[in-house]
């Protein structure tokens, strides 16, 4: 019954194989010929090989290689290379300049530094766990660049097609839920694919260790919910019109803007306290502000899955209250759809 | 399947697209439905079967009103093309294979194979009447109660519109409905047993196309002068239309064509001839008597 919306995911999920199918091999191809003097290592022996620098290599019980640098003015490198499962290494001397806004956690890179009198040290660690938040940033923009093309499913059927769709032994509802069904779990497939994808281009470098915590259910609902609900989104806005390509671009832009918008009520001016809590309001209907990602002080990414608003969240709840709204307006936009196509005329 | 359409109506803002209209369609036949341009005959399909919804009037489909089950049985050719321009024709045949418990995908692509169309192609790169044939190939192969199809033979060759008119024809002898509508009249008359005839949205005519035909005679009659009298015939009921060109009148009879060609040569006219009707000339006579007028002329 829905063979035509199946077709359209089926084609979609195809390109998108295709697409993340050349980026592994690009990655897995800059792997293989990647020239071992741009390793860590190597790197470091370059910069310290100025005269009176001297290294030293031994094998630890674990497999690992420690090399130390030394050079002439007291500064130290040690490298604690585990191959595959990443590097440790650590920096420290006189010559260290210590900046507190070097502290960063990139992925599985985690760079801490620490002051001291006399000088300081600065370590880096290759081999952190990579919270699942930040993992999901690429599956969401995939899934919502896949929303955004199966999105307004009811659109296309209204050019041309619905005297194909209304003539079938269903009711409208049920087609249109129907659809959405298909395309929903195309979605979620396709952020399951562009998953895999990364953690396994990530593996092509060191072995990928995903940080699973307290909130990790919540996070992964965040991010699913947060690209459903801009797939219902963009039928909502859709339904009632035929095709729906130009609305699914007003709909980005309104997705992107209308939260940086609701910003001006941070300005202490009254005109822009309107504007601001106007946009503010329609935030809240706005999937993609709820996806804001948050950065601590840490370095940790603490929540969110898509970065779409810039660091500006509408709304400051709990991840789970956020998965919670965003299931809501999921739910609100397709009805919103479905209500308005049950209406057309063909 | 036995349609009844009572009382239908369904306007666009100002314009009165159907007008009131009422139509039997006893089962197992087959039914044209005709008019000029913008006469309501797509509005009326899409108004039975839910496509668009009319302001007045009711669509009962053996005494049933339209369910989406009902849907199952009933096949509906639009008038233009409606198919998805990406997709095969293969794929076509196997969304309807999905949709329709009793669609034949080997009648499908038999069909299919007799238009000439190559089933891996894709719909979009197909000609007008290449897209006709798939959409007759994917309604004829459905085993339906009910065909409501909007000219079916829309860009089709000579050869391939008999085709069409055949599979008609033989789901009749199915025991199918077939409402059809069509601007080739000749193929009206070929395949329908009724007809109606819209003109703005109204039925100006219905009934069998034998008993129309058989009824409705032209009487010719040539009058020595321009100053004559007809003798009380213009009141006569059975007259649809006289039509009067100098000495020559022409009366398009109802009924009772004999006797008002007596009536006439009563009243002084000469050369009485009895013209039959062909569906054409029935169906212009109903929807534009001038063309009627110059028509006949032309072949008197």
């Amino acid at each position: 019954m829905f063979y035509v919306e199946w077709l359209r995911a089926r084609n979609a999920l195809r390109i998108l194989a295709i697409v993340l199918g050349v980026l592994f091999l690009v990655t897995a191809i800059v792997r293989l010929f990647m020239p071992t003097n741009l390793e860590g290592n190597h790197y470091i022996h370059y910069e310290m090989g100025a005269s009176g620098t001297h290294s030293s290599t031994v094998h630890l019980r674990d497999g690992a290689t420690q090399t130390t640098i030394l050079d002439s003015s007291g500064d130290r490198v040690v490298i604690v290379d585990h191959g595959w499962r990443g590097k440790h290494i650590t920096v420290s001397g006189p010559g260290v300049e210590v900046d507190r806004r070097a502290n960063v956690h990139i992925g599985s890179v985690r760079v801490k530094t620490f002051p001291g009198t006399n000088g300081g040290e600065v370590s880096v660690n290759t081999d952190e766990p990579i919270p699942l938040a930040a993992l999901l940033v690429g599956p969401g923009i995939v899934g919502i660049i896949i929303a955004t093309i199966l999105g307004g499913a009811l659109g296309k059927e209204n050019r041309n097609h619905l005297e194909i769709a209304w003539t079938k032994p269903v009711s409208r509802e049920a087609m249109a839920l129907g659809m959405f069904g298909v395309d929903v779990v195309a979605i979620v497939a396709a952020m399951l694919m562009a998953f895999v994808m990364e953690v396994a281009g990530i593996a092509l470098f060191e072995l990928p260790r995903i940080e699973v915590d307290a909130t990790a259910i919540a996070v992964v609902l965040l991010a699913v919910f947060g690209v459903l609900a801009f797939y219902a989104l963009c039928n909502a806005a859709t339904s009632s019109l035929r095709g729906g390509g130009g609305m699914k671009a007003v709909v980005w832009l309104a997705a992107i803007f209308v939260p940086l918008l609701s910003a001006a009520a941070l300005v202490p001016i009254l005109i822009f306290k309107i504007v601001g809590i106007i946009f503010g309001a329609l935030a809240l209907l706005d999937p993609l502000a709820y996806l804001s990602t948050h950065v601590s002080d840490s370095g940790q990414v603490a929540s969110g899955a898509v970065p779409g608003v810039f660091g500006y969240s509408v709304l400051s709840a709990p991840i789970p209250e956020r998965a919670l709204v965003l299931l809501v307006l999921t739910v609100l936009f397709f009805a919103l759809s479905v209500l308005q196509w049950r209406r057309l005329e063909a | 399947m036995n349609i009844t359409i009572s009382h239908l109506t369904k306007k666009f803002a100002a314009t009165l697209a159907v007008d009131d209209l009422s139509i039997e369609v006893p089962a197992g036949t087959i039914f044209g439905l005709l008019g000029p341009n913008g006469a309501g005959k797509t509005t009326t399909f899409k108004c039975m079967l839910g496509l668009a919804r009319a302001n007045h009037g009711t669509v009962r489909f053996d005494g049933k009103t339209l369910a989406p089950p009902l849907f199952e049985g009933i096949v509906y050719l639009p008038e233009r093309s409606v198919l998805y321009d990406w997709m095969r024709v293969g794929e076509l045949v196997e969304m309807n294979r999905r949709a329709f418990k009793r669609f034949k995908a080997e009648r499908a692509l038999e069909l299919l194979k007799t238009f000439g169309i190559d089933a891996n192609k894709r719909c979009g790169s197909l000609s007008k009447g290449m897209k006709t044939a798939v959409a007759v190939a994917a309604a004829f192969a459905r085993e339906a109660d009910l065909l409501v199809l909007d000219e079916p033979t829309s860009g089709l060759d000579p050869v391939n519109q008999r085709h069409v008119l055949n599979l008609m024809v033989n789901e009749a002898a199915r025991g199918a409905t077939v409402i059809f509508s069509s601007h080739q009249i000749g193929q009206v008359e070929r395949a329908a047993e009724r007809i109606a005839i819209l003109d703005r949205g109204k039925l100006v005519l219905e009934g069998a196309v034998d008993d129309l035909k058989a009824d409705r005679k032209i009487v010719e009659a040539i009058f020595p002068d321009e100053h004559y009298s007809l003798n009380g015939l213009s009141g006569d009921k059975r007259i649809g239309r006289i039509d009067r060109s100098g000495r020559i009148v022409r009366v398009v009879a109802l009924d009772g064509a004999n006797d008002l060609a007596r009536r006439l040569e009563e009243a002084g006219g000469t050369g009485i001839r009895v013209v039959d009707l062909n569906l054409e000339d029935i169906f212009l006579y109903a929807v534009a008597p001038t063309s009627a007028r110059a028509d006949v002329v032309e072949g008197s």
